[in-house]
Formats: structure tokens, C-alpha cells, sequence
């Protein structure tokens, strides 16, 4: 079986009519729900995975693509035309997107992140289709200790991935960690921290977990402010189509991004944010006019975006081949295909093909339905963008409640909805990063799994983890993750100390 | 103490020795079968040692004051919260259609002081709207309460 003849399966998978209906309507909710204010596409995803419940395993995987490129897109819109970043991966389309709008040039800035996304999502759904197969045929060779030590390099990956203090990301990773293990010990079945709740027998929920800490926790932050309008671009856009220049600035970097993405997406905690920035970095290094960047540079926005979709697909690698999730989006799409009986990992791609390739053509089906969709809508979505919050927050509010009780008839998960919107909140204005605890939270279970699976096998003997050589070279990358983190550390440590003597 | 980072270092410690006293109560078991307070004891010591580095580390280069206020408009996020207490309450015994219609006018209302019309208008759009997707759509059993939706 060769690449082509994989993707011909995938697509007689995503291209009836019904599939690509629903696609459509994916991405339009999406993008949607995504450019709304104070709502940023993770929430918009958490917000929309109750809509594919009733649907057939493939339509409600396809429209799940759909719902994701409609988020994503649906945070570049906000980023250029609001100066407000949805996320971390945005917070790069800012600088460049929102002068490029300041100055009457926010078609083409829309235009250019869409077509950019779309060359991106070609290349890499090649790439993934090419590297998948011989990774998956690795990951069957994983054992316990394999995946504890791969699982172990991601969580500290992620600390290094992280925006700001080490410390307080690993401190993050712990906290996630520790929610995980609340509910029932799958082992004994004892309970942990459930304090006589039968709702946290069987643990804490991911969707409460994330509209809390994101959805509910972002209201809480908005609560601060007086409730004003807020200050949209306000010009009627034209020209969405970029220019011959615009494309002859911007094709290299959007081919680079690609590249660059795809691979930064492949690692933990990788996608999106670290994929953009990178981008960016790049092309600011290796233009002729680095001054130009910030100021507009249409090169700003069109490799970091290119990237950050390159690497939303290539966060699909470790999730198809390993079962595991490099961020919290992937990590909400594992969740959605365990609803529909899906469990992803390494034996996905032989025992049901056609999920595996027909998720991979779908996520490529909606980034060329975002395509067709968002451009000729755009006016609808500028709108969308001036809908004042004081609308905005009881509708999230009610529906993020009504959302999180439909999972499990659960009254009780709306508390944690509130909780979990307290916790957010204090951390966020505390600046600690929510991200790896969320995946922490994720991967946690799997780790506490693959330790005791991994100690029953050596009969208590720890050298296991170093004397299998994946395993070992699993816990070298974390290690030297930790090292590289504490030069920098020891370097300022250091400058601060000299500063007090003198 | 002089900046946030020193707060929230001692605020995790607390934390940390918290889950550590109830995770010595679980079975910790043996390295040969783990048992289910192995892992939450461990990630407990660690954040406890964590958070003494971060206070150290806080102590060292926290200097200019601190970034973290409290809010100074309460109102508005008590109303948040108290409306999500409510809700989980009223859901139960009152039923979808009457507590989501309640809960959204109250908020509607508090971001628009000034009016009734349109809070009224916003909330019933709001509960029409959670109907459709929710009831209608999904088929989800929303409780039934009092009144019989």
C-alpha cells in the first residue's frame, strides 16, 4: 500500500455528501462560535463536541474537523482584526496581523492566513500520511516502561515548551497530574480525594476541566473590567485576495512554516504556540528587512500561521501512532473519539483503516471547506466580532453549564465547572500557564498505568525504565530537557546575585 | 514576602502537605505492585519541594511590588458564580426551562441595569436557543422539574 492509495481510502471515507455536509456546518459553527469575544478555540471545541454525539462514528469525526479549523481560523480572525490572540499560537499573528489591519490591509492579512493554512494543511497531511504508517509500526514495539519513559519526555517537554517560568509549569504538570488521580484507583478500585462524592468515583471530567479553566475562568477575568464595547476594526473590509507582491513575499515563508510547524507540532506541547513563534523567529532572521516585522510585514503573518496549522496536523502523529496527546485540542479530540468508541494509538492503523485515514483526509476536507467558507463570509464575521460582551457572557455562561451537564446528566459537574473557573482564574492572574496542566491531567492516568504495568514486570526493580533502551533514551530527553532549562536559570541566578554583592 | 511568587509558593506548599497527610492514608503498597497512594504521595513530595525552590527563587528576584491586585469590582463575579451555584440548584428542582430562563435574565438584567425589555427578550432568546440545540437536536433528558420541561 502506498501513500496515494491510503488517501484514496480516507477520502471515500470523508467525501459523501452527507460527511461533507456536516463539515460544512462544523466549520461554519466553529468559526462561529470561535470569533465570538472571550472565547478562544479551545473553548470553542470543548463548547461544540456534544453537537457530534448522535452522529455516525465518520460524520462525527469529519465534523469534528470542521469545528477545529473553524476554531482555529476563528482565533486568526480575532488576532488581526481585535489585536486579541484566542490562544497562545495566536499571540504571533498579532504583531504583524493587527498593523497590517491598522493600515487598511486586513483582506489581505485575512486572505493570506487562510490560503497560507490551506498550502500548510496539503504538505503536512502528506507528511503525515507518509510518516505515520513507520511510526505506528515503531510504536507496536512499546511496552509499559517504553511508554512511561515517552510519557515522562512529554510532560517535561511541555514545561520547555511553556511561556515563561519552568517552575511554575512543572509545578503546573504536578497539579495536573494530582487532579488525574481523583476517582477510583483502576487497580484496587480504592478511592482517592473523592471525599464520599460518588460523581468523583469515577474521576474528573476533561470537558468541566477545560470550560472551567479556560471558559469560565475568562469570564471571570472579564468581570473586572467594566462591560464595554470593545474596540473592533472598524473600516468595511475589502480585497481579501493578496496581491502578486503579497504572494511573492509570502510563499517562502509559508512553505518554511510548513515544514517547520509540522515537526514542532510532532512534539509534546509542541503545537501551535511554539510552531508560530518559531515561524516567526525564522522569517525575521533570514529577511532582508527585519525592521519591517511588527510593523506589518505580511511575512509575519503568513508563516506563523502556515505554521501553526502545519503543526495542528502534525500533533496528529502522536496522537494516531502513540494514543497520546501533544496538547489540550488533541487531547479534547481523544476524548471525542473514545465517545464514539475510537481509541487512538498504534493498532488504529490496522484494525480500522478506514477511521485512521479517513481522520487525516477530513482534517484536510475541513481546511478546504474553511477555505470556501471564510472568505466570502468575512463580513458576517467582522460582525460577529461586535457583539458586546455584555450579551456575550450570560449565552457562554449558560451554555457552557447546560454543555457540561448533557456529558453524564450531572448536576455536579456544573460545580466543578464553577471550581474549576475559580482555579483558572487565580492561576491565570498569577501567571501560571494552563496548558500543561491540562495535559498533564490527560496523560496522568496513562503514566500511573505504564508505572505500575512496568514495576510488575521487573518484579519491583526500577532499572527496568533504564535498561530498555527506548525507555532510556526517553528519560535522557527529559533529563537533558531539565538541564538545558537550568543553564539559562543558573545564568540569571547567577547575574542577580552578582547584582546584590555590588 | 515581596512579591506574588512568594504567596503562591507558600500557598502550594500548604496544598502539597494537605495531599501528602491524605495520601499517606492510602495504601502506598510496595515497589513490586504499586498501590493507588504511591503516585499521589510522590507528586505530593515534589510539589512540596517545588514550591520551597519557587519561594526561595521568589525571595531572590522578586523586588518591585506585586503584580496580582484583587479585584476591585466584586460584583460581577460574584454574580457569576452565585449564578452557577443557582443553576446547578434550580436545574435539579425546578426544571431546564424555567431555571435557564431565570439564571439568564439575572444576568442579562445585571449587564443592563437600565431596562426589562430587552433582558426579557435576550433570556427567552437564550433558553429557545439551549431548547433547540440541547432538547430538540441531541435529545438530551434535560430535568423536567415543576412545570413538565
Amino acid at each position: 500500500m502506498d501513500i496515494f492509495s491510503n488517501l484514496a481510502i480516507g477520502f471515500s471515507v470523508s467525501l459523501t455528501a452527507t460527511n461533507v455536509g456536516y463539515c460544512f456546518l462544523g466549520a461554519l459553527i466553529g468559526t462561529f462560535i470561535g470569533v465570538l469575544p472571550g472565547i478562544g478555540p479551545t473553548v470553542t471545541i470543548a463548547l461544540l463536541i456534544p453537537l457530534t454525539y448522535k452522529l455516525h462514528t465518520a460524520t462525527a469525526i469529519i465534523m469534528l474537523a470542521g469545528i477545529y479549523y473553524g476554531a482555529q481560523y476563528g482565533g486568526s480572525t480575532t488576532s488581526i482584526l481585535v489585536n486579541l490572540p484566542g490562544e497562545a499560537s495566536s499571540v504571533v499573528t498579532c504583531l504583524d496581523g493587527y498593523q497590517m489591519a491598522r493600515r487598511g490591509r486586513a483582506g489581505p492579512a485575512l486572505g493570506i492566513s487562510a490560503f497560507g493554512s490551506f498550502i500548510a494543511g496539503t504538505i503536512a497531511t502528506f507528511g503525515l500520511a507518509l510518516l505515520a504508517p513507520p511510526m505506528a509500526d515503531f510504536a507496536l514495539k512499546f511496552g509499559s516502561p517504553e511508554y512511561f519513559g515517552l510519557l515522562c519526555f512529554g510532560l517535561i517537554a511541555a514545561t520547555f515548551m511553556a511561556q515563561g517560568s519552568m517552575l511554575k509549569s512543572l509545578v503546573m504538570v504536578i497539579l495536573g497530574l494530582l487532579v488525574g488521580t481523583v476517582g477510583r484507583d483502576l487497580v484496587t478500585s480504592y478511592p482517592r480525594f473523592v471525599y464520599g462524592i460518588p460523581e468523583l468515583e469515577d474521576g474528573i471530567g476533561l470537558v468541566p476541566v477545560i470550560m472551567g479553566l479556560f471558559g469560565v475562568g475568562e469570564i471571570l477575568r472579564n468581570m473586572e473590567s467594566p462591560l464595554g464595547v470593545r474596540t473592533v476594526y472598524h473600516e468595511h473590509i475589502r480585497g481579501l485576495l493578496p496581491s502578486r507582491k503579497d504572494w511573492r513575499l509570502s510563499i517562502g515563508p509559508i512553505l518554511r512554516g510548513s515544514v517547520v510547524g509540522f515537526f514542532a507540532g510532532v512534539l509534546p506541547g509542541g503545537g501551535g504556540g511554539l510552531a508560530s513563534y518559531t515561524s516567526y523567529a525564522l522569517e525575521k532572521r533570514i529577511s532582508k528587512a527585519p525592521q519591517e516585522f511588527g510593523r506589518g510585514a505580511i511575512q509575519g503573518v503568513a508563516g506563523p500561521e502556515a505554521s501553526n496549522n502545519a503543526g495542528s496536523q502534525g500533533a496528529f502523529i502522536p496522537l494516531l501512532t502513540l494514543g497520546i496527546p501533544a496538547n489540550s485540542v488533541t487531547a479534547l479530540l481523544v476524548g471525542a473519539l473514545m465517545i464514539h468508541g475510537v481509541q487512538p494509538g498504534p493498532q488504529i492503523i490496522s484494525q480500522s483503516p478506514d477511521i485512521f485515514w479517513g481522520v487525516i483526509t477530513s482534517m484536510y476536507l475541513g481546511n478546504a471547506i474553511l477555505l470556501i467558507l471564510n472568505l466570502p463570509l468575512i463580513g458576517m464575521w467582522v460582525r460577529m466580532l461586535r457583539v458586546p460582551y455584555r450579551i456575550m457572557f450570560p449565552v457562554i455562561l449558560l451554555f457552557c453549564m447546560i454543555g457540561v451537564y448533557s456529558m453524564n446528566n450531572s448536576i455536579f459537574e456544573i460545580y466543578l465547572l464553577g471550581i474549576f473557573g475559580i482555579i483558572g482564574y487565580f492561576l491565570s492572574k498569577l501567571e501560571f500557564e494552563l496548558a500543561p496542566m491540562i495535559l498533564a491531567f490527560v496523560l496522568g492516568p496513562m503514566m500511573e498505568d505504564a508505572l505500575k504495568q512496568s514495576l510488575l514486570i521487573s518484579q519491583g526493580n526500577l532499572m527496568i525504565f533504564v535498561t530498555h533502551p527506548i525507555s532510556a533514551f526517553f528519560l535522557g530527553m527529559a533529563f537533558l530537557c531539565i538541564l538545558l532549562q537550568l543553564i539559562p536559570f543558573v545564568k540569571k541566578f547567577r547575574a542577580l546575585a552578582m547584582k546584590e554583592d555590588s | 514576602m515581596r512579591n506574588q511568587d512568594s504567596y503562591s509558593a507558600i500557598a502550594l506548599f500548604v496544598l502539597a502537605l494537605a495531599i501528602g497527610i491524605q495520601a499517606s492514608r492510602f495504601p502506598i503498597g510496595s515497589l513490586k505492585s504499586v498501590g493507588p497512594g504511591f503516585l499521589p504521595l510522590v507528586l505530593a513530595v515534589l510539589l512540596g519541594f517545588l514550591s520551597i525552590v519557587f519561594f526561595v527563587g521568589s525571595l531572590r528576584s522578586g523586588q518591585g511590588e506585586s503584580k496580582f491586585h484583587w479585584p476591585e469590582r466584586w460584583l460581577g463575579m460574584s454574580m457569576v458564580l452565585l449564578a452557577i451555584l443557582a443553576y446547578g440548584f434550580f436545574l435539579k428542582n425546578l426544571g431546564f426551562l424555567f431555571s435557564t430562563f431565570l439564571i439568564s435574565f439575572v444576568l442579562f438584567k445585571y449587564s443592563d441595569p437600565g431596562r426589562w425589555l430587552r433582558p426579557l427578550v435576550e433570556a427567552t432568546a437564550t433558553t429557545i436557543f439551549n431548547l433547540l440545540v440541547f432538547r430538540i437536536w441531541l435529545g438530551i433528558p434535560l430535568p423536567t422539574g415543576l412545570i413538565g420541561y
